[in-house]
């Protein structure tokens, strides 16, 4: 197992840097660059601001110092945002997309789990209807939808919940919920639909023939089977929600990371491309790791390590 | 429009740890269980028919493919046919779905745009069905170094933005006459079967090691009849639940790829385009969103009705 | 979905209510001096020199005060600068500046604006609107200069006038002409003569120049800070300004606050105590919060709810110097011929398209430069003094010259493409314009949209057939429209060029003279316009969510928001 972990490590620190690497040299080639304006900076100002950026040097020199200024945890300034770092950008909008992230992978798991074990147990009575209708919902209407129903319904017309913005408790609830939307649903459909599968296996039948109450048998037998598919599920949304979303910031003004996903490479704000991207594949390969030894406690069938004989 | 939780996260899978695949009548003979395709099949299909959900899904949606096809040809008007003296009408007989911004038949454009949206909606599922499916059994079925080198991959192409690869395609696919729906699938079928990979691969991983696939193996069964017949089979459910999940994702991501350049361009719109556009109004003119959302998730829930009673079918272990 | 979501939410809100946490910001109206303003985008800098458009503006303006001020007229008046005396030949400003202090309390001086002008100009500023300081004597030079260790050289150019690089590894870098070198308090024009008197002087004369001084580039900053901390702008701690208003918060993203500055030496007339500016990007959720009292004026309007605000007076429609056109690549068949190119700018229905998609009081335009910029004489404007150069939708003459271009009836046109950048508004126009050109004229065509950085790479490449195109003036003046189509000019764009425009733009920069000088802008227009590179479409507007409690809001036609006159009533 030791091994494993080490050789993961390894090859996580590597996923990063071709991650980085690729990223660099991919959007160099997107056309325009950060000076391109609909008004055009004479030919000298663009030198002179190439120049201040280094991005007069040799691309490969430019890579290099890169790679040399991330090792060291540098990202480097922002071209748009002068007088910004990338880090500082980082350290100010990472906190608040995490935030907003751990309320909503919360309200997946508190809501997602319940209604799909729920469904499954009702197995084509109404209630299962009722959870697949919602789940559905919440997979057919997309964020951009969902956020500005929400925000007419709850903020302009029943004036019970802020419009928008970011700093008090309040101002959680709408986008929280906007971003787990598809989580729930997602979680509820996965859960009742292997939940359905568990019920029907030999085990589940003797625990009832035991006369094991029903919510033990679905506690104690049942739900560590169904985990495992919903910590698949957490790896990568844990990842991409605690980075935010484009949408739920932009639509709710959130000072979050999200928006910089798309800003940064709408601006080829070159330094902010790299540092959010490699930020977040960092995170990314970082909790896919934790799914897979999840995977491994879960169900200790499951090895990585090559069997000496197969 | 770009939706990275909407898109990047399509995680989910089910390995069902614990459950010892109930090695049908005669488990001497497993060799034989996926052995006669075509009853497996015929027999599917049986199981199917007898679902009612599933045949409900099963004609909406080939209604919505004859609507496609045929209902742009009834219309009195065409798709691009702007009126600019009459734009925001709200519906009436005239125009049941009511006119857009250039005084153009809302319900034509949604009747034309089922064309794009379905095609999209269909093929990409396919794709992702296609090379998840492939890619993910694969990788968990040699497992050890052949998954972390193959799931590394799909790390990093998780890690690089979609929005970089997707503007450096509408330069790469710049007047070069390609029709231009072959750009999205090929902009989705690049980059959109990643989640699907994960799910089957973290599934395979745990059937591999149950009885029934180590039996299998010890009879001397081939790797890919292994793989084909007896594991991926067996991991239907959660592939056939993220299938239909991705179908709403696929019309909604051609939305955004046609306002970066990929795609059909306008005047013509799809789903994904119709109701983006129209949420821009949706305070007075609400009517211009609901519509294409209808059309959305009318399709969205045929394909699960119909997707949960093929789950049902396929899944060999609910046969009887 | 929202049966479960309001269920849960009443159930938060049952407990929100109980700790007090709900905030309905609709009370206490009662004339307190503050405003909430959205400024639509996080501003890139407020370091003045490195400003790069109006949200940057916006800001800057509130903080600092350069020597002159705009009114609510358009006119420079008096601002730092007492008074000024402008010499004869129009070329040289000397400014008088009156008692005012730096926000740390040091007193505001000539030398502070001469540092400032020096710097924004200085290449390793790499000012992005350093060329408002080109007017000045030596300033386009010293901007355009090589630094080597301290000191700035002209670039070296060789026998046929190029400049003259060398490779450095990979790299070319200019080479500098070590016999010329520039120092910049010699060779730049702008000198503090005294704490009090600032002179100036230009290359030529420019009568717009008194307006430039109230530009962001152009404000000052205050030495001794400056030039000793180089993230003097970082943050607020250590931004010393000299404006009505100091900045008091950046929370980045989210908003910024700002509070009457006690020590402005105008601080009488300043009303307001407290500024806050919101940075909402979605013009939608922007409406929402003004709808629901959480911000007093929006800088942004959803164009399907327009004409029902402006109808019930929640938005307002300001003048705005700008045209929205289309451009032709002359270069390509067939828009190398006028006739087609006049023939299309002539099919299309301006007032249908403002009247009917875009809905913000615009104007359709039937000439380039828009309304809004002083002719000569005084109050004279000079579109009306300039006219109308083409009749709006006038079918029967286009389809004539297309006849006549070989294309009669719209047979044989070859089949292009109108290239725009992704929004729905442009979008719109676009497909009405196919529609047009193809009821009237019988020529089709297919729309393609694109990115902003790639549609900016194929316009500028002339990889393209027919392009929107939008352009907002920089100063006013008609000058700010007309010398960007000069040939081979970087905002041309078109491939057009025209040796006569390009000696009237030449001879209008020489000229002092205003009547003559006007005189030769109107003809270059006259014959940008019978060349027709370019098909005007509208002239832009500026709509604003304001509410009716905020009076004196002063927006000017650049965009340029200040907030030193207005109050709350």
């Amino acid at each position: 197992m030791l091994k494993f972990i080490l050789q993961r490590v390894l090859s996580m620190i590597l996923v990063v840097l071709i991650v980085a690497t690729a990223t660099f040299f991919m959007m160099r080639m997107l056309p325009s660059g950060p000076f391109a304006r609909e008004k055009k900076l004479p030919a000298q100002i663009i030198q002179n601001l190439e120049a201040r950026y280094h991005l007069d040097d040799p691309l490969w020199k430019q890579y290099i110092d890169y790679m040399g200024n991330l090792v060291r945890g540098d990202l480097g300034p922002s071209f748009k945002y002068t007088n910004r770092t990338v880090n500082s950008i980082i350290n100010d909008g990472f906190p608040v997309s995490a935030t907003l992230g751990v309320v909503a992978v919360l309200l997946s798991v508190a809501i997602g789990i319940p209604l799909g074990i729920w469904g499954a147990l009702k197995q084509n009575g109404w209630q299962d209807n009722f959870v697949m209708f919602i789940a559905l919902l919440g997979v057919s209407v997309p964020n951009f939808i969902m956020a500005v129903l929400l925000m007419l319904v709850f903020g302009l017309w029943l004036h019970v919940l802020p419009v928008a913005g970011w700093g008090s408790v309040t101002q959680v609830i709408l986008p929280a919920f906007t971003l787990a939307g598809y989580p729930i649903a997602f979680i509820a459909r996965l859960v009742r639909s292997s939940m359905i599968e568990v019920l029907r296996q030999e085990y589940i039948t003797t625990a009832r023939a035991k006369g094991i109450s029903e919510r033990l048998v679905i506690l104690r037998h049942a739900l560590r089977n169904i985990l495992i598919p919903v910590v698949t599920v957490l790896g990568p949304l844990i990842a991409s929600v605690f980075t935010g979303s484009f949408v739920v910031e932009k639509i709710f003004a959130i000072p979050g990371l999200g928006r910089y996903y798309v800003t940064s490479i709408n601006d080829r704000d070159y330094t902010t491309i790299l540092g959010v991207t490699i930020f977040y594949s960092a995170l990314l390969v970082f909790m896919n790791f934790l799914v897979d030894l999840t995977y491994a406690w879960l169900d200790p069938r499951i090895r990585y390590v090559e069997r000496k004989v197969s | 429009m770009t939706t990275k939780a909407g898109w990047e996260f399509k995680e989910g899978t089910l390995p069902d740890a614990g459950a010892f695949a109930p090695a049908s009548k005669n488990s001497g003979d497993l060799q034989q269980i996926a052995g006669r395709p075509t009853t497996y099949w015929s027999d599917a299909i049986r199981r199917v028919r007898r679902n009612k959900l599933a045949v409900i899904g099963f004609w909406v949606i080939v209604a919505l493919f004859v609507i496609a096809i045929v209902g742009p040809m009834l219309s009195p008007y065409t798709y691009a046919e702007q009126d600019l003296t009459n734009t925001y009408q709200s519906p009436t007989l005239r125009h049941p779905f009511g006119t857009d911004q250039l005084g153009r038949d809302q319900m034509t454009r949604v009747l034309y745009g089922s064309r794009i949206s379905l095609a999209v909606g269909v093929v990409c599922a396919a794709l992702n069905f296609a090379i998840g499916v492939t890619y993910g059994g694969i990788a968990a079925y040699f497992g050890g170094r052949v998954d972390n080198i193959m799931m590394r991959i799909v790390d990093i192409l998780y890690g690089i933005p979609t929005l970089i690869i997707v503007i450096l395609l509408t330069v790469l696919f710049k007047d070069r006459g390609v029709n231009p729906l072959v750009n999205v699938f090929i902009a989705i079928g690049l980059t959109y079967w990643l989640p699907m990979a994960r799910i089957v691969r973290g599934e395979i991983l745990s059937l591999k090691e149950r009885e029934f696939a180590l039996a299998a193996k010890t009879i001397g069964a081939p790797n890919n009849r292994i793989l084909f017949k007896h594991l991926i089979p067996n991991a239907m459910g959660p592939i056939i639940v993220t299938v239909t999940l991705e179908v709403p994702s696929a019309i909604f991501t051609e939305a955004f790829l046609s306002y970066i350049g990929l795609g059909v361009s306008a005047p013509v719109a799809s789903w994904g385009v119709l109701a983006s556009d129209g949420t821009e109004a949706i305070r007075s003119f609400p009517y211009l969103v609901v519509f294409p959302a209808l059309a959305i998730s009318l399709t969205m829930f045929a394909f699960n009705f119909l997707g949960d009673g093929l789950r049902d079918a396929l899944d060999p272990r609910l046969r009887q | 979905m929202r049966r479960v979501l309001s269920v849960v939410l009443m159930v938060a809100l049952v407990a929100a209510s109980l700790f007090g946490a709900v905030s309905c910001s609709t009370a206490s109206k009662a004339v307190v001096q503050e405003v909430t303003y959205n400024l639509g985008t996080e501003p890139a800098t407020i370091d003045p020199a490195l400003s790069q458009g109006i949200p940057e503006a916006n800001v800057i303006l509130q903080v600092f005060d350069g020597l002159t001020r705009i009114d609510k007229d358009n006119m420079p008046q008096p601002a730092i600068a007492e008074s000024w005396v402008i010499s004869d030949d129009q070329k040289t400003y000397t400014f008088t500046l009156r008692d005012a202090v730096w926000t740390n309390g040091t007193p505001v001086t000539a030398y502070d604006f001469e540092y400032a002008w020096i710097r924004a100009l200085a290449p390793e500023t790499a000012s992005q609107y350093a060329y408002q300081l080109y007017y000045i004597k030596g300033g386009e030079a010293f901007n355009m200069s090589v630094k080597v260790e301290d000191k700035y050289y002209v670039q070296a150019v060789d026998a046929q006038g190029n400049p003259v690089t060398k490779k450095q590894g990979d790299k070319d870098v200019p080479v500098p002409d070590m016999t010329k070198e520039i120092v910049p308090s010699r060779d730049v024009a702008v000198k503090a003569l005294d704490d009090k008197t600032l002179q100036v002087t230009l290359e030529s004369p420019t009568v717009y120049f008194l307006n430039l001084t109230a530009f962001p580039t152009l404000m000052p900053v205050c030495k001794a800070v400056v030039s000793t901390n180089d993230k003097w702008a970082a943050d607020v701690t250590n931004f010393v300004t000299n404006g009505p208003f100091t900045l008091t918060e950046w929370s980045h993203n989210d908003k910024m606050t700002f509070v009457k500055n006690s020590t402005y030496w105008d601080k009488d007339s300043v009303k307001l105590d407290k500024i806050t500016y919101l940075m909402v990007t979605d013009e939608s959720t922007a409406l929402s919060m003004f709808q629901n009292g959480q911000m007093d004026v929006g800088s942004t309007v959803p164009l399907a709810e327009l004409p029902k605000l402006v109808a019930s007076g929640d938005a307002k429609i300001f003048p705005y110097l700008g045209t929205y056109y289309y451009m032709f690549n002359v270069t390509k068949k067939p828009f190398d011929d006028v006739r087609v190119r006049k023939a299309l700018t002539l099919a299309i229905d301006r007032n249908a398209i403002v009247t009917s998609i875009t809905q913000g009081g615009q104007v359709a335009a039937l000439a380039y430069v828009p309304y809004g910029i002083a002719d000569a004489t005084p109050g004279s404007d000079f579109r009306r003094v300039g006219g109308t150069f083409y009749k709006d939708n006038d079918i029967a003459a286009a389809k004539a010259l297309l006849a006549e271009a070989g294309y009669p009836d719209g047979k044989g046109f070859p089949a292009f493409t109108i290239l725009y950048n992704t929004s729905s508004a442009h979008k719109s126009i676009a497909e009405a314009i196919q529609q047009m050109w193809s009821k009237n004229l019988g020529i089709t065509c297919t729309l393609k949209v694109e990115e902003w950085g790639v549609y900016l790479d194929d316009r500028n490449n002339l990889n393209y057939e027919v392009a929107r195109a939008g352009w907002i003036g920089d100063y006013m003046d008609p000058n700010t429209f007309l010398d960007m189509f000069v040939t081979n000019g970087g905002n041309n764009g078109t491939g057009w060029g025209n040796k006569a425009y390009d000696a009237d733009i030449a001879k209008a920069k020489a000229t002092s003279d205003p009547v003559a000088r006007m005189a030769t802008l109107h003809d270059a227009e006259k014959i940008l316009m019978t060349d027709m590179p370019i098909m005007p479409v509208y002239f832009y507007t500026n709509p604003v969510l304001i509410t009716k409690h905020v009076m004196n809001f002063y927006q000017s036609t650049l965009g340029f928001v200040d907030w030193k006159n207005a109050y709350m009533e």
